[in-house]
């Protein structure tokens, strides 16, 4: 179906941008949805999760046959985890906290991974023109942190949906009869005149 | 003896044989690593723990949790809110390993103990900059 089309479209959109981008902007793209993470591999480097969550059809009755018009949904998850940090090692009134720097780098996270999938030159995603429309990202959530930990962990997802048309295949059952529906109208005098003769010969 | 006193000695029992040396560095840069009022060491409980957090993505996240316990009457100075302090100690959980440093925020200070003569703190990872 479409949707594992679409999914692999974006895993391969962020790949390339990561592989393109400075080393301190890469990141691991997750091609499925993860059971565990652990916050040492992610603070590491940041992760990025994407995997297929739902899809919602058309239900028009003009649609039972042929393709049936869709709107998938893909759960986009970036993870970062992050340390505290001091500038003066025998002071720690100067130490900024990890919540803090944990916080700031899930926000530049997000935002980088946004501006790739919403980027013009991703309109569509990749993929053959009119294999997809209208896609967008419908909103960013960020979680809560977890209460305790070397590292703190900040976590969210986005939630990207598009529009599609899923072609479905095989037979119908009966193979149609070929009828003949040509119609023939003339605008002689003639004929109109024997056309009103016939309704009005009964009077 | 109540049961709360014998509670409070029992911990110093198991402070002496299972804990390790800790020091503290107050905001200010004032070490202390000796027990209030005594030249001996100032000892605590460490812990290095996993801890399964869910936060609502649909998947988990394994968190290492590190956590010290340190007798409040072994304290100098307690922390207070709204303050941030390091904390040493050595890796491998011995007295002879290689000593690192965490830094605590006061938020992390869980004081549920102290009625029974303890703060646990949850010391978070920390890097120069």
């Amino acid at each position: 179906m479409n949707f594992i089309t679409i999914k692999n479209a974006i895993i391969e959109i962020l790949e390339t941008a990561s592989a393109a981008a400075v080393p301190a902007d890469q990141f691991e793209v997750l091609q499925t949805k993860q059971r565990r993470a652990g916050s040492s591999d992610i603070s590491n480097e940041k992760k990025v999760a994407v995997y297929f969550v739902g899809d919602d059809f058309s239900t028009d009755t003009g649609t039972t046959n042929g393709e049936v018009q869709s709107t998938p949904t893909f759960r986009i998850v970036p993870t970062v985890a992050a340390s505290g940090s001091y500038s003066d090692p025998d002071d720690p009134s100067t130490i900024t906290s990890a919540e803090i720097n944990a916080d700031e780098a899930w926000d530049a996270f997000a935002s980088q991974i946004y501006l790739i999938l919403m980027n013009a030159e991703n309109i569509d995603l990749g993929l053959a023109v009119g294999t997809i429309s209208k896609r967008y990202i419908q909103n960013i959530i960020k979680t809560d942190l977890a209460p305790v930990g070397k590292k703190v962990v900040v976590t969210g997802q986005m939630n990207l949906t598009c529009s599609t048309a899923e072609p479905v295949s095989g037979e119908t059952g009966v193979t149609g009869t070929d009828v003949n529906n040509n119609i023939v109208i003339s605008n002689a005098d003639a004929d109109e005149d024997t056309a009103l003769q016939a309704v009005t010969a009964p009077n | 003896m109540n049961l709360r006193d014998q509670q409070r000695e029992d911990l110093k029992i198991i402070r002496n044989d299972w804990w390790i040396s800790v020091s503290l560095v107050a905001p200010g840069g004032t070490v202390y690593n000796t027990a209030a009022g005594t030249s001996d060491q100032l000892l605590g409980d460490v812990r290095k723990e996993s801890e399964k957090f869910d936060p609502d993505i649909g998947m988990d996240v394994m968190v290492k949790k590190l956590s010290i316990t340190i007798r409040i009457d072994d304290l100098t100075r307690v922390p207070l809110e709204g303050e941030n302090w390091f904390v040493s100690f050595s890796d491998d959980l011995t007295d002879s390993g290689t000593v690192v440093k965490y830094a605590f925020t006061p938020n992390n200070v869980d004081v549920g103990g102290d009625s029974m003569g303890y703060i646990k703190i949850f010391p978070q990872d920390a890097v120069e900059i």
